[in-house]
């Protein structure tokens, strides 16, 4: 093991750390504005990866019927919930975008699949498919919950991430995809070659992580989301609505996830069931920071990566057994750190 | 001898005298529900009564059956008596994972037991001798 491999070594582990900060990111920012542990972020990341593929491939990816699916379940069940509660303020918003993205979006795919777009127009599709299904996912499964412990929320994460593994195997088949790279091949930085990819990589999550830094920072609705994860009755009192910011997080938890999915699309070969994996690493990196600070879970999901890295190399089989193993010290020690009653304490940003 | 305790033996000896009856097509998915239900006797005492939540139970699962199967093929023994060297086994082995994990608190705990339960699930799959992803045959 010299320098040359120790330093590839390292781009890997940098590449895959960062798509795993991403995540960690995501499952950060849900976690603290509505207390889910988002379990399905893995799931969005593959599904984004894999209707990218197959968009590449010229065919029609399985995300517009799951999409349709999800919006249909989400206008009937929201029309009946206004139907019972007799406020139809929200309705026409929620069932527009309910109906709306698969009716549009899925349509223009239908249309123009098969003529092999080019990659930003394929881009934009496979954001535009699977971001409102965070939406969506949120206004079915979880508006309802947001008061229940955080324990009920996960186990109805679980829930909807063995719903979404389930629904991609049965419109993406079990066999893995790969995109074709952005930009191929690698540049000579004098000491190391440095593949273009990781830097496409390192400049996107930089981008994002200093745009969802801005948008929490600057703009009203980050300063609401933020607002509400601090305290929510407090948000409420000064009239920032749970639900907003909670269908806020969740779809941006969604763009965070696609978008990572797509990054990661040429680097590894994902398969319908990879998602749980690689959001349990995101997981690891955002228990590292204590579930409270976003820096914190960004640098530890990239030691995540490094980690797994350097572990693959040395003894490959172990690789996972290895970087989780090394979270229950962490656990330990995070235990230990915080005080108990830590449910209902308040978070300091 | 209240109805209810009644009606509890009479299920018991039914489903004890059930495979003399039965045929293999119905005794064969309650055998699987019978496990099932043992495991989840086991959850009911850990999240209900103990108010703690593990997501580790599938890997207790399988510490015991790989240490019956490697008892019963690789030296031999019968399965009767490899069963309680398989409780030992597991019941070590979850009390020096309990010892390190009942300090976790609320969702750490979830997500500790989760944790080292794929993290035991990818090295029983590795270690040689366990014969990797395709288990052990012929128990």
């Amino acid at each position: 093991m010299n320098t040359t491999i120790g330093l590839l070594l390292l781009q890997d582990g940098l590449t895959t750390g960062f798509i795993y900060a991403l995540l960690a990111l995501s499952i950060l920012l849900v976690f603290l504005v509505t207390r889910v542990l988002w379990v399905p972020a893995g799931d969005f990341l593959v599904f984004g990866a894999l209707t990218l593929a197959v968009l590449q491939q010229g065919q029609v990816p399985g995300t517009v019927w799951v999409c349709g699916a999800l919006g249909i379940t989400t206008a009937i069940v929201e029309t009946w919930r206004s139907w019972r509660t007799g406020t139809w303020r929200s309705w026409p918003m929620v069932v527009g975008i309910s109906l709306g993205t698969p009716l549009i979006v899925g349509g223009a795919v239908l249309l123009t699949a098969a003529s092999k777009p080019i990659l930003p127009v394929q881009i934009f599709f496979t954001l535009a498919l699977i971001v409102p299904m965070g939406f969506m996912l949120y206004r079915v499964a979880f508006k309802e919950l947001a008061d229940r412990s955080i324990l009920t929320l996960m186990f109805v994460a679980i829930a909807v991430h063995y719903a979404l593994v389930g629904l991609g195997l049965v419109f993406f088949g079990s066999e893995g995809f790969r995109t074709p790279p952005f930009i191929p091949g690698r540049i000579d930085a004098g000491f190391t070659r440095i593949s273009w990819q990781l830097m496409l990589v390192v400049a996107t999550s930089a981008i994002i992580m200093i745009a969802l830094w801005l948008f929490m920072g600057r703009t009203l609705w980050g300063q609401a989301l933020r607002a509400a994860a601090v305290n929510r009755f407090g948000a409420r009192l000064v009239g920032i609505r749970t639900e907003t910011a909670g269908a806020l997080a969740f779809t941006l938890a969604a763009l965070i996830g696609a978008l990572s999915g797509i990054l990661i699309g040429p680097i590894t070969t994902l398969y319908y069931d990879s998602g749980f994996l690689v959001g349990l690493k995101g997981f690891v990196g955002t228990v590292v920071a204590g579930m409270v600070s976003f820096p914190l879970a960004v640098l530890g999901a990239i030691v995540v990566g490094v980690v797994e890295s350097f572990s693959y190399f040395y003894a490959s089989a172990f690789k996972e057994a290895i970087v989780f193993g090394l979270l229950i010290p962490f656990l330990l020690w995070r235990s230990a750190v915080e005080p108990r009653g830590h449910e209902t304490h308040e978070h300091d940003e | 001898m209240t109805a209810r305790r009644i009606f509890i033996g009479a299920v018991v000896v039914l489903f004890a005298l059930a495979p003399f009856f039965l045929s293999i097509r119905i005794i064969s998915p309650l055998t699987y529900i019978g496990l099932a239900v043992l495991v989840g006797v086991g959850l009911v005492v850990l999240t209900g009564v103990a108010r703690m939540t593990s997501f580790g139970q599938a890997a207790f699962c399988g510490l015991a059956a790989y240490t019956t199967a490697l008892l019963t093929t690789e030296y031999g023994w019968s399965p009767i008596a490899a069963l309680p060297i398989s409780l030992l086994v597991t019941g070590f082995v979850a009390l020096i994972l309990g010892l390190l994990t009942v300090r976790l608190a609320g969702h750490y705990l979830v997500l500790g037991t989760l944790v080292w339960a794929i993290g035991l699930f990818y090295l029983f799959g590795n270690l040689p001798g366990l014969g990797g992803f395709n288990g052990i045959s012929g128990l």
